[in-house]
């Protein structure tokens, strides 16, 4: 067997080149988490006080409420509909942050889901809803949600980005790719070549995992410029984590691909594999709130080691695997899945 | 080079050679089926067969892309369990459809290639060998059919090879395309080199290989140079005639008395003879004529083909049903 570094270094300028001349490879790997934070950003990031949404049913209660609220000068604005029903789903649809089930103050009134601007809303009713009342108490306010302690949405998420990230550059920027290089039959003529496994594979994963590299890092900072994302002293912890996280999804990425020969192929072990970890990875949402049942589950996905590992360093925010579990955890995994795709990988 | 490839005068030598894939459980496809198959160096051979033959199968063994199911392969005088590397550094190879990286121009790809050789040629070498020179900035994804095909075979000839493996190397090229792939070849096996390629095209095998293997049903079943394989029909020109109600006035039998005729075949009223030699048939073929009162509206001759030795072994056209798996 022999190993020449010569043959590594083309792999890795082919795999280079090959990468920046796919736009639509750099698009998904830029563009898209740029979209999502600026979407979730905005719909999300609350940085301005705005006033708060609440749905009132009858357009006479509400013409009251917004006279009350404008006395007590509560940031405030009352949205009429017509019935229940239609209340009920603007605030699914978050046109509302709350509404008030029934039309007077002395009925029972409730609002409100797991909505970020919920806490603020239901401070703020409580105000006009003690006014309303003719300083009487205001009812109880049924809260049926929590929301999550400490920071704003986009705080929490932009992690979470960031671990998708990685995740789809390791998945599926290798696993499709060298499934597509094996359909293609490059891979066979590799094969007749004196080129070893070691060398591609090295040359070739070396060269995208630099690449992914990059895009936590713009990332981060494009959160940190926009959206005043704190980064806190945690920035060391986290290029340890993008580093470890880079190495663990390529090398899940390689084992999903190890033999896989057609897209089709790849495409429903992918989905098998990223569906779950999109779901319970907990990179959009916190999964704290699951059934104690599955929580041991949930642990186990590997995406939520790098959402909570890189949440842990940067916010300083209680989970539960902290930022050195999640080193541990990482570096454990991609050598796992490194060892067994390089023990299946197959050329045809 | 090494001293033992020195001591190896033949390039590729195989025996009782067989390889069969599992379908399903109990129901095997035996692709090849007890092929021998000796190639001498400096020698360009040709491997003709029907489709479905075993073609590709064996070339693919000789590869190192399949493993045989039974027999012994001698690549340059080692087996691929031997030294696999030590063989791949000394043979070129164009796989039957050429992908290459779509996006990669056709400098980078010949350069990527020769790093992965011990001792490769340079860059502007493989472009000069191949007539490539101009493209050099182009990208794979780009090029033609044919611009390819010589890609490919650039790429082959990149790690210095000794032997050189074309798989179907012009199938759907233009004939101008195909004459300078054949050039290619042709200055290869003149520097020395071996070359085994299979063809659809019997213009290809008579010009190109000085010798030719046809195999049918995973055997061998004819070798030989051009020449000897149309010699060894017996008879080796055709000559045609027409004349109207041919058929009716004309008694086979007494042509096939005739010297030098050997077959005989009728399409309606046109009359196909196989004869040994011109100079003693057709005079007296125009004699017989003459003597029964036909007056010929058509005569014509040519000398048989490979085309022909391949009909009269396998009873199939070289080109009958295209797309090979």
């Amino acid at each position: 067997m022999r190993f020449r570094w010569a043959s590594v270094r083309e792999v890795a300028a082919l795999a280079w080149r090959d990468y920046l001349r796919t736009p639509e490879a750099v698009f998904w790997t830029y563009g898209f988490p740029f979209v999502m934070t600026l979407v979730l950003g905005f719909a999300f990031g609350e940085s301005a006080p705005e006033p708060s949404r609440v749905g009132v049913v009858g357009a006479e209660f509400a013409e009251s409420f917004r006279a009350v609220a404008g006395e007590s000068d509560a940031q405030i604005r009352f949205v009429a509909f017509e019935d229940q029903e239609s209340v009920h789903r603007a605030m699914i649809s978050g046109r509302i942050d709350a509404y008030l089930l029934g039309s007077d103050a002395n009925e029972d009134v409730v609002l409100d889901a797991a909505r970020p601007g919920a806490v603020l809303a239901e401070l703020r009713l409580r105000n006009v809803l003690h006014a309303f009342g003719g300083g009487q108490p205001p009812p109880g306010l049924e809260v049926r949600a929590i929301t999550e302690p400490g920071g704003r949405y986009v705080d929490f998420v932009l992690p979470g980005l960031i671990a998708l990230n990685l995740l789809g550059a390791g998945g599926y920027g290798i696993g499709y790719n060298i499934t597509q290089l094996r359909a293609k039959k490059l891979f066979r003529r590799l094969w007749v070549t004196p080129v070893g496994r070691a060398e591609f594979l090295l040359g070739f994963l070396g060269a995208r995992g630099l690449l992914a590299l990059v895009p936590p890092f713009v990332i981060l900072l494009f959160g940190s410029l926009t959206f005043g994302v704190p980064v806190r002293d945690g920035l060391p912890m986290f290029a340890l984590l993008v580093v470890v996280g880079a190495f663990a999804f390529s090398g899940l990425g390689l084992l999903i691909s190890s033999r896989a020969r057609t897209l089709e192929a790849v495409s429903g072990l992918m989905n098998l594999v990223m569906l779950p970890m999109w779901l319970l990875g907990g990179a959009f949402y916190s999964t704290s709130s699951f059934p104690e049942v599955v929580q041991p589950l949930l642990r186990a996905v590997p995406l939520s080691w790098l959402c909570d590992g890189l949440r842990s360093a940067l916010l300083d925010m209680d989970v539960s695997v902290s930022a050195f579990g999640a080193l541990g955890l990482l570096v454990g995994f991609g050598v796992l899945t490194f060892g067994l795709a390089l023990r299946l990988f197959r050329w045809t | 080079m090494s001293s033992d490839s020195a001591r190896a005068a033949v390039a590729i030598a195989i025996e009782g050679l067989r390889k069969v894939y599992r379908v399903r459980r109990g129901d095997d496809v035996v692709a090849v089926d007890g092929f021998d198959l000796r190639v001498e160096r400096g020698e360009v051979r040709g491997l003709l067969g029907p489709n479905g033959a075993g073609k590709t199968t064996t070339v693919e063994i000789c590869e190192g892309l399949l493993e045989p199911t039974d027999g012994s392969v001698r690549i340059l005088g080692r087996h691929w369990s031997e030294d696999a590397f030590g063989i791949r550094e000394r043979i070129g190879v164009t796989l039957q459809e050429t992908q290459l990286f779509e996006r990669q121009t056709v400098g980078e790809l010949i350069r990527l290639f020769c790093a992965f050789y011990r001792d490769s040629i340079s860059v502007e070498e493989a472009l000069a060998a191949t007539a490539l020179e101009d493209l050099h900035d182009r990208r794979f994804g780009k090029l033609s059919g044919g611009q390819k095909q010589r890609l490919a075979v650039a790429i082959a000839l990149v790690g210095r090879p000794e032997l050189l493996f074309l798989d179907e190397p012009t199938t759907g090229l233009d004939p101008q395309s195909r004459r300078s792939l054949w050039e290619v070849v042709r200055r290869f096996r003149d520097d020395g080199g071996t070359v085994l390629l299979t063809t659809h095209y019997m213009e290809e095998a008579e010009t190109l290989c000085d010798r030719i293997t046809i195999i049918d049903h995973g055997k061998s079943i004819a070798e030989g140079s051009p020449e000897e394989l149309v010699h060894d029909l017996g008879a080796a020109h055709i000559v045609e005639v027409e004349a109207e109600d041919l058929r009716d006035r004309v008694d086979s039998d007494s042509v096939l008395r005739l010297p030098s005729v050997a077959e005989l075949e009728w399409d309606r009223d046109r009359m196909t003879v196989a004869v040994a030699s011109l100079h003693d048939s057709v005079p007296a073929l125009l004699r017989h004529f003459d003597g029964i009162g036909v007056q010929p509206s058509a005569l014509s001759t040519r000398r048989r083909s490979l085309e022909d030795v391949f009909v009269h072994l396998t009873g199939r056209h070289l080109r009958d049903g295209e797309g090979e798996s």
